[in-house]
């Protein structure tokens, strides 16, 4: 079932119709059957594996709380112990915690990685020994991926590090852990929520609110305009390049890029604001992923503001940990004796971040497209640190005015151009073609493609490109007032009923007649969803 | 106040339905000459028409429903069209029977060809009928026995081999064709998509085929050609068909316009022919060179192309076909009738339609009405 069928909207028709009847209590009860609808509503076979990926977070959850519980319970028990009894007990603890969350992580991990990256793994490694002078066949195996395997596997690792942390509470309800891992909006495609946040919304039974209720509607009406009448139709052009690369070159490679990113942007933003304004209705809160990441001055900006929960997990969970590591301390000494202190300081966390971008860019699939992808960005983040005096001697020396509209406009162009350069490596066919393409693109300076009408010939009819034309410059202009803190449907609340009503009307005609649906349309999922 | 609480809502999702409401008619089915003559069959006030005649495109080309208003004062309306099925007659003729008490009923044969059938259960072509009636039961009657029909010729014939050109029951599209035809706005949407647009001849054909002409003098020996079998599935839907006349009593003439097809689809029509004669229910076959010239057709001029006639052969095959009913059906001469004013002018537009195409072509239209 996906989030664009007639069949959901009957789910959330009904969920939404049944959980506003059952006592508030056990409202939680209905999310979590709707999900499972939803989750199995294909069959039940890959499913095997959430349900398994929730059990061994279950247990695993309990077992670290009660070890956390039992370790607060002893000491306060025992104030008597001295601080070396207490650390060595501390030291046992925590060496057991460490044991029981590595055990978890491996077979919740286990699943991911074995399900999306065994054939990758095993090719990768008999490549290698082919290299060696060893020859085989490498093993694959044949096996659909489960639905969201990526976001939910995260999210039920998180909790599970939560918990070892101490930071969340164990939930004693397998039920209840099953409906956070499995929460039906959200599963497909993220946000990846924290247990801290998400969790309790779940729990706890939501009276109806209408205005909440319409609050939610109208977000999801934004974000299938976005999905449908912009992304899908922008999606062609960048389809045509990119599955007809070897015919285009210099400008057109950027131009096919470009159409790329605002697809995914309007793809992954336009679900995400679907799955918000879902969440909405039963009275949820989801987690926001996406802050306007076009208006970003820097890579290293973009990635605070694109897909938002993911680089925030990275971040607390591979990136703090790893550069906080004792292991990461003791290279940073290292490093400093041989490059002094500054560098000798920056180096250790470069590796993180190299390791969390790469994470990042892997997550995304089993390719070396994506590894490059996550390598793309984190080398462009390091280098710009690293680069950082270097721009601040060159702006005092040529007086440059770093405030004004002009260079700030300057710095989005320019992280829109390098962002645009990366997605060519998570859009094409392989990391061989993508660096064909990149190698193209700068290769040839083309630039009557703007004025000899090639742009018209991407796929799309006149009609179609004036309705991206359009469509463009609403979601810059919707982009632009929540940049400047608008809030938009609160903003539309304040206006006159008659208003109102024209404006929604009016979204929702637009949306039926010129979405991208139908016989004529082929139905194609989010793009997130295939990650 | 609290019982105005709920007013506002509901005035939304009633202002909400009537826009996408109007929305889904816009944009639906393209409109054509067989959307325009369900149309005007619903504006024709109730009880006033004595038959009507079904069937595919040589029925929309061959019924000169002017002609037989002008000529002999029958009401006779058409309601054919472009490879229109034959499966859900029955409901077509109950939609036809509850505006208009009709004396009988004209069917053609065509649709009956193996081709035709397979051709008929194309999506395109077995919704037309459907969408073109309003919204109501009927409507969802004519669209289920589309359905139906359609699994059962993919039952008999089998499934066809282009994916598009199967009608799969269960789509969505198939009860809200607003799915599959809101991406019209991309060809540009006409005056008639917005406004409904009936036909003013009372379903004769009103565009620039009437005016067409092609010697097919060449073909008449496909004539000659000698009767095949009718298959299962044929006799089958005839006796389905028959079935429902006998049950609700309809007298009803089975008639075969002239065509020059394959042979083998010739063949099929006679023996479709032969078998309805077997029945003992009327049968016109007027693919034959001396019913040709009983009615008094003439192949150089009175033909659009190979399987359809002209504005001229219609006026010449519905007159015999206006004589053969008043001789051996039902006959009342409404002529003078201050009811039927809407078909005087009828006859005076289409008269006015004809000597305007015509003249074109050096032709006086006086030669058919």
């Amino acid at each position: 079932m996906t989030l664009l069928s007639i069949d959901f909207v009957v789910l959330l028709t009904v969920t939404a119709a049944v959980y506003f009847i059952f006592p508030l209590r056990q409202r939680w009860t209905v999310l979590l059957v709707s999900s499972a609808v939803f989750y199995f509503y294909g069959g039940i076979g890959t499913g095997c594996f959430m349900i398994f990926t929730i059990l061994c977070i279950h247990i695993t959850a309990i077992r670290l709380d009660w070890i956390n519980q039992g370790q607060k319970a002893y000491l306060e028990n025992n104030p008597q112990l001295s601080r070396a009894d207490k650390k060595a007990y501390r030291d046992t603890i925590q060496h057991k915690k460490r044991l029981i969350l590595t055990l978890g992580l491996i077979v919740c991990l286990g699943f991911l990685v074995f399900l999306k990256y065994f054939n990758f793994l095993s090719g990768g490694a008999f490549s290698l020994l082919g290299l060696l002078g060893i020859s085989g066949t490498a093993p694959q195996i044949d096996l659909a991926l489960p639905l969201g395997i990526s976001f939910y596997t995260l999210q039920a690792a998180g909790y599970m590090i939560d918990v070892y942390r101490g930071k969340s509470p164990a939930e004693k309800n397998l039920a209840k852990t099953a409906l956070f891992v499995s929460f039906f909006p959200q599963i497909i495609q993220g946000p990846i929520g924290r247990y801290h946040h998400l969790a309790p919304q779940l729990y706890q039974g939501h009276r109806f609110d209408s205005v909440r209720c319409k609050h939610g509607l109208e977000l999801a009406l934004w974000g299938l305009i976005k999905k449908l009448t912009f992304a899908e139709y922008v999606g062609t052009a960048a389809d045509t390049i990119f599955n007809s690369y070897a015919d285009y070159e210099g400008f057109m490679i950027l131009a096919g890029s470009a159409a790329y990113g605002l697809q995914v942007y309007a793809d992954f933003s336009g679900g995400m604001d679907i799955i918000r304004g879902i969440a909405q209705i039963f009275g949820i809160d989801m987690a926001v992923n996406f802050e306007r990441p076009y208006f970003a001055r820097s890579i290293a900006e973009f990635w605070r503001r694109w897909h938002i929960t993911l680089g925030a997990w990275m971040r607390d969970y591979v990136f703090y940990p790893l550069s906080l590591s004792q292991s990461f301390a003791k290279l940073g000494r290292h490093t400093r004796k041989i490059f002094g202190s500054y560098m000798g300081k920056m180096l250790p966390t470069f590796l993180a971040s190299f390791i969390s971008f790469m994470l990042v860019g892997i997550w995304h699939g089993s390719s070396w497209k994506y590894a490059a992808y996550g390598l793309w960005n984190s080398t462009i983040i390091t280098s710009s640190i690293l680069l950082e005096p270097v721009y601040r001697r060159i702006e005092e020396r040529l007086h440059i005015n770093t405030q004004c509209f002009s260079w700030k406009f300057f710095q989005i162009a320019r992280t829109f151009f390098l962002v645009s350069i990366g997605r060519i490596f998570s859009r094409a066919d392989s990391f061989l073609t993508a660096l064909w393409m990149i190698r193209s693109m700068f290769a040839t300076f083309n630039p009557w493609i703007f004025t000899d009408k090639s742009l018209l010939q991407l796929g799309l009819s006149i009609p179609e490109i004036t309705l991206v034309l359009c469509m463009l410059i609403v979601i810059f202009t919707v982009s632009l007032m929540q940049e400047k803190g608008i809030h938009i449907i609160q903003a539309l609340d304040r206006q006159n009923f008659l208003f109102r009503w024209l404006v929604i009307i009016g979204s929702i005609l637009f949306l039926l007649i010129y979405g991208a649906y139908g016989a004529s349309f082929q139905a194609s999922d989010f793009v997130y969803q295939q990650f | 106040m609290k019982k105005f609480k709920y007013m506002k809502p509901l005035c939304f999702f009633i202002i909400l339905a009537l826009t996408t409401g109007y929305a889904f008619h816009c944009y639906s089915f393209p409109k054509n000459y067989i959307s325009r003559s369900y149309e005007a069959f619903y504006d024709e006030p109730k009880n006033l028409i004595d038959g009507v005649v079904f069937g595919t495109s040589v029925v929309a080309n061959g019924w000169s429903a002017p002609v037989a208003w002008h000529e002999y004062g029958m009401p006779v309306y058409q309601l054919g069209g472009t490879v229109q099925p034959f499966g859900p007659l029955p409901q077509l003729i109950d939609f036809v029977r509850s505006r208009q008490d009709i004396k009988y009923v004209i069917i053609d044969i065509h649709a009956l060809r193996t081709k035709t059938i397979k051709k008929s259960v194309r999506p395109e072509n077995a919704l037309r009928v459907s969408n073109s009636l309003h919204l109501g039961t009927h409507r969802y009657r004519v669209l289920q026995s589309s359905l139906d029909y359609a699994q059962k010729v993919y039952d008999f014939y089998g499934m066809p081999q282009n994916p598009e050109h199967i009608l799969y029951p269960d789509n969505i599209s198939n009860y809200v064709p607003f799915i599959n035809f809101h991406n019209r706005w991309a060809d540009g949407l006409e005056k008639a998509d917005y406004i409904s647009v009936p036909s003013e001849y009372k379903g004769a054909l009103d565009d620039g085929s009437a005016f067409a002409v092609k010697d097919v003098s060449g073909l008449v020996d496909m004539w000659k050609v000698k009767p095949a079998q009718a298959d299962a599935f044929q006799k089958e839907m005839l006796e389905e068909c028959f079935r429902y006349l006998q049950e609700n009593n309809i007298p009803a003439l089975f008639i075969s316009y002239p065509s020059f097809n394959t042979k083998k689809e010739l063949g099929q029509l006679k023996a479709i022919s032969q078998y309805i004669k077997d029945r003992g229910f009327p049968m016109i076959d007027m693919c034959s060179i001396e019913m040709l010239e009983e009615i008094g057709l003439d192949t150089r001029s009175d033909f659009r192309d190979e399987s359809h006639l002209n504005s001229i052969g219609a006026g010449k095959a519905t007159r015999y076909l206006c004589a053969y009913i008043k001789e051996h059906c039902y006959y009342k001469d409404h002529r003078g009738d201050r009811r039927y004013g809407s078909w005087d002018k009828a006859v005076c537009d289409y008269a006015e339609f004809l000597r305007n195409g015509w003249a074109v072509k050096g032709i006086d239209f006086h030669f058919i009405i």
